[in-house]
This record gives C-alpha cells, structure tokens and sequence, in this order.
C-alpha cells in the first residue's frame, strides 16, 4: 500500500495544481469576494457559480492536530502528526483553513496556536516551524 | 407542535443476534435473523411486513431481505446515507411513512460482519477511495497525510475541545468506565464481566492522540432490527409498545463527513443541536424529563459535546456533568446502560435503540427506575439522527 495521492476531479483540480507548484490556492467568490475552502462549484454565501482564486500567503497558525498511532500505514515509519491550519490569504481578512502533514517539528512540539509556515514535497502540503523556513 | 409526528407511531418489536468478533455466517443471514425475531417481539407475522428501512452502507438490499420474510408486498423502502448518522433515521422515517399511511408495518435494520470482515477502523476504506465523486474527492484532501480513520477524524475535534474547554483525557476516560462498569452485568455485551478503571483507561495505548484505544468503541459482526408501527395498530399487540414521542436528523451548516473541521468554531456537534432542537419541539419535552439516554459512543469526547448540544448541561461542561458518577447507574442520567458500542457491541447505534426500548418498557437487565422518556442519538460527526421515546 502506498501513500495515497489526491483525487483530482473538475470541482477541485485548482487546488492540486497549486499544490504542485507550490501554492495553496483558496477558492474566491467572483461575485460577492467570499472565500471557501474544500472546494465548491458554487458559492455557499450568493450562489454564483463564478470563481476565482487567490493565494495563501503561507503563514499558517494550528489550529488543531492528531497524533496517529495506529493503525500505521505502510508509507509512516512512527506516530506521525496530521494538522488542522488556519491560513493567511492574500488581501482577505477571513483566510482560509486546511488540512496537512507536517515537517521539520517533532509531534511532541506541536501547540495549538502556534506560528507555522507552509511547505511543499511530493505534491502535498506540510506545516512547517516558522523559523525553519 | 402542529403537524408533528409525536406520539403517533411507536417501535414494537426489538430483535438482535448475538454480538460477536466472528459471527461465522452472512450478512444477510445475520439482518434476517435480527428480523424475525424483532417480529416475534412484536407478535407480527413476517408475511405483514410492508415497509423496510436501513442505512446506504447495509449490504442486504431490501428485496433480499423481503425475500426471506416471505413478505407479500413492499410498500415502503428506504436507506439512510451517512454511516451511523442513520441509526435514529431509520425509526423517523418509519414513523413518517406509518403515519403517512405508507406503510403499515415497518422493519428497520442494519446488520453486518464489521470485524470479521471489513473494519472501519483499518484506514483502508479512505485509502482506497479513487474515482470522480465528490466525497471520493472530499476524503482525498486527507488520506494522503494518513488522516484516514474515524479514530483520527474525531481526535482532530476533540483536541481543539481540550484546549478550548479544559477537557482531560480522564474526563473522556470517565464515559469508557461508565460504559464498561455497565458492560459488565449486561450478559449480552461482549465486555460482560470485564469492567475497567480510570487507569486502565489511562494506561491505554495511544491510537490517534488524544484519543486512547479505551476512548475507542469496539469493532463487532452482529444485527439488530426493530419494528414500528402507528399507535392505534400498536395498542392491538400483544407486547408492550413505545411511543416516539420525537425522531429527527439534522445536517448542519458546511457538514462535511467525519471532517467538519471548517467552522470558525469545531468543537460543537451542529448538527446533533439541529436533532435536539426537533425533538424536544415535537415531545414538549426538555433535558429534565428524561431519566436516562443512550448517547452515541462510537469515540467518548463526542458523548461530552452531544450531552452539550441537548442542553443537559453548558458548553464545555460536560467534563463537569459526568463526574461523581452522575453517569452511572444510580447517578442523576445513567448513560448507555447496556455498555453502550464501546461496551455491548457497535452496530452502528441500532442496538443503542433497542436497549432505550427496554428502558421505557421496563425489561432492562441495568433497569433505571421509573423510566418515562429516553433519548437516543446517532453517528457524530456525520450528519446524523435521534429520538425520544416515551413509556406508554
């Protein structure tokens, strides 16, 4: 069993491509400027189907986490940390919050609330220390 | 109160079979099982039965099992989507279509080989989700970071609830040891006789931090049915009816499955306060009337926050509720008397049902005394489902 990869579909493709590159794209309502994050064809807020995106800056807060112990998937070699991160996006005051894995920080480290960054590998999103990077 | 279904239709007939890690025979032979004899509790014929009702993720369609019922005719079939969020769904809409005249005689069911065969606990379902459809797409923005088990989706919220309320791990722990202490005179739970303390609980290995294997309910193969009819035709059979004196569902505001995690606020259940507003509207009835509750306990801080949403205390103050035994037989809301899913056995909430029947009609192995109304609740963290049951 190996890692699993995204599963990119019409509604979400945006978010997996800006990953790829680097980026996490949150998805912006063209008609009344809302933000909303997982994806959505239309606008929870007006219900307009025109939307555009705008970038996280890539400074993150944590929001919550988990530590899994078991079961351990075949790609973990110990207890890994999964993060909940509130994210700072460009020229909005709401932002944004995702899911990821974290680098660079031990599990026991982790605090609700603390300062992160964001960093990319192999097509995925982490949350890193905000010194690290 | 107008138009409500309160009271109008009542479960007669509760059936279940044994509750086991390997039950050694089929799915479908295990829902007919549980079937036949919630119709003999209820002194129906099985050839009676008009209406069926399930969850999405029951194997056994409802041809096959009005197949082996010898039913003459199906009026009535319905599934319930959203895993054990449907175990109280199951009974509302029954209670819907008896009252609606589209049925006169419903079973509802759900029965599987969930540790003999394929465990939700494992992680593999979310692993190997592929294709286009959106929940597919909605579990693949967390299964490659390994949040791939119900254990792990709920410790996310609950961590928050921790650090937002003060919350323990002890205070999770008291929920298993309420559970288990009841587990064990309850000669139908697996953990019959095998009780456990707060340190057995907190000596516990980890499984998805900061929930502790003892947070986690079982993993079991078995079936339980339950059968509902109007009150007028109820009051014509030979057992003791109950009456449903409230039954809704409720899918809040941005509900995600298992991972609605993008509220400002997660350490609410919304969507349970959603049920709990309708069930209290529809009986009259308030947190004071109720003398005992079968909470859902698929993972124990979810017990806390649903305790929360049906008022019987305030926000974060269920760490405060539950001490001194309140929970307890004895105590001032016994929950989960027959040891509850991390107890008796998981079978996705139904078997929570039928012991809130036995409650209200007395037969009970941990009996609360003078029982009237009984609460019952369904899967957390999915969108979900609850009643209120009233001894006649």
């Amino acid at each position: 069993m190996i890692r699993p990869q995204p599963l990119i579909g019409r509604d979400n493709a945006y978010y997996w491509e800006g990953v790829a590159k680097g980026l996490v794209l949150i998805q912006k309502c063209t008609a009344c400027g809302s933000l909303r994050h997982p994806p959505s064809p239309m606008c929870p807020e007006c219900q307009s189907l025109d939307w555009t995106t705008v970038a996280a800056t890539g400074r993150a807060v944590l929001h919550s986490y988990t530590i899994c112990h078991h079961p351990l998937p075949p790609w973990e070699q110990g207890p890994y940390a999964v993060v909940l991160v509130d994210l700072e996006v460009e020229g909005s005051d709401s932002g944004a919050r995702i899911v990821c894995g974290t680098r660079g920080i031990a599990n026991e480290d982790l605090r609700i609330e603390m300062p992160l960054r964001l960093t990319f590998e192999d097509g995925l999103v982490f949350a890193t220390p905000e010194a690290a990077s | 109160m107008s138009a409500s279904l309160s009271g109008k239709a009542a479960i007669v007939g509760i059936g279940a079979t044994e509750f086991s890690k390997e039950s050694g025979r089929s799915e479908l032979q295990l829902c007919l099982e549980a079937c036949k004899a919630a119709l003999d509790d209820a002194g129906i014929a099985p050839q009676d039965v008009d209406g069926l009702v399930s969850f999405s993720m029951d194997s056994s369609p409802s041809i096959m099992v009005s197949r082996g019922l010898g039913v003459k005719e199906l009026r009535y079939f319905s599934l319930v989507d959203y895993g054990g969020g449907a175990a109280c769904a199951t009974v509302a809409h029954a209670a819907a279509a008896v009252t609606a005249g589209l049925a006169d005689v419903v079973v509802c069911y759900r029965a599987f080989n969930e540790r003999s065969g394929r465990r939700f606990g494992s992680g593999d379902a979310a692993v190997q989700m592929r294709g286009e459809s959106p929940m597919a797409q909605h579990f693949g923005y967390y299964a490659p970071y390994g949040l791939i088990t119900p254990a792990a989706w709920v410790a996310m919220a609950a961590r928050r609830y921790m650090h937002r309320y003060g919350a323990t791990s002890e205070d999770f722990g008291r929920i298993a040891v309420a559970a288990r202490a009841h587990a064990a005179t309850n000669p139908n739970a697996w953990f019959y006789e095998r009780p456990i303390s707060l340190e057995n609980h907190q000596s516990s290995r980890m499984i998805a931090d900061p929930l502790r294997l003892l947070d986690c309910c079982q993993e079991s193969d078995g079936g339980v049915a339950l059968v509902v009819v109007a009150t007028e035709r109820a009051q014509d059979l030979p057992g003791k009816e109950v009456l449903i004196a409230g039954a809704a569902q409720g899918s809040a505001h941005d509900q995600h499955m298992m991972t609605s995690y993008y509220h400002e606020d997660i350490t609410g259940l919304p969507e349970m306060g959603t049920v709990a507003r309708q069930v209290w509207a529809q009986s009259g009835l308030g947190p004071q009337d109720v003398q005992t509750a079968i909470i859902y306990d698929h993972f124990t801080p979810f017990v806390l926050t649903q305790l929360e949403e049906f008022g019987f205390c305030g926000r974060g103050e269920a760490r405060d509720f539950i001490q001194d035994g309140a929970i307890h037989l004895g105590g001032r809301l016994p929950l989960n008397t027959h040891g509850g899913q991390l107890g008796e056995a998981y079978i996705h909430g139904m078997n929570g049902i039928a012991e809130a029947v036995r409650q209200a009609r007395g037969t009970a192995v941990n009996q609360v005394p003078d029982v009237r109304n009984v609460l019952v609740t369904a899967g957390t963290g999915v969108p979900t489902s609850g009643l209120l049951l009233s001894a006649v």
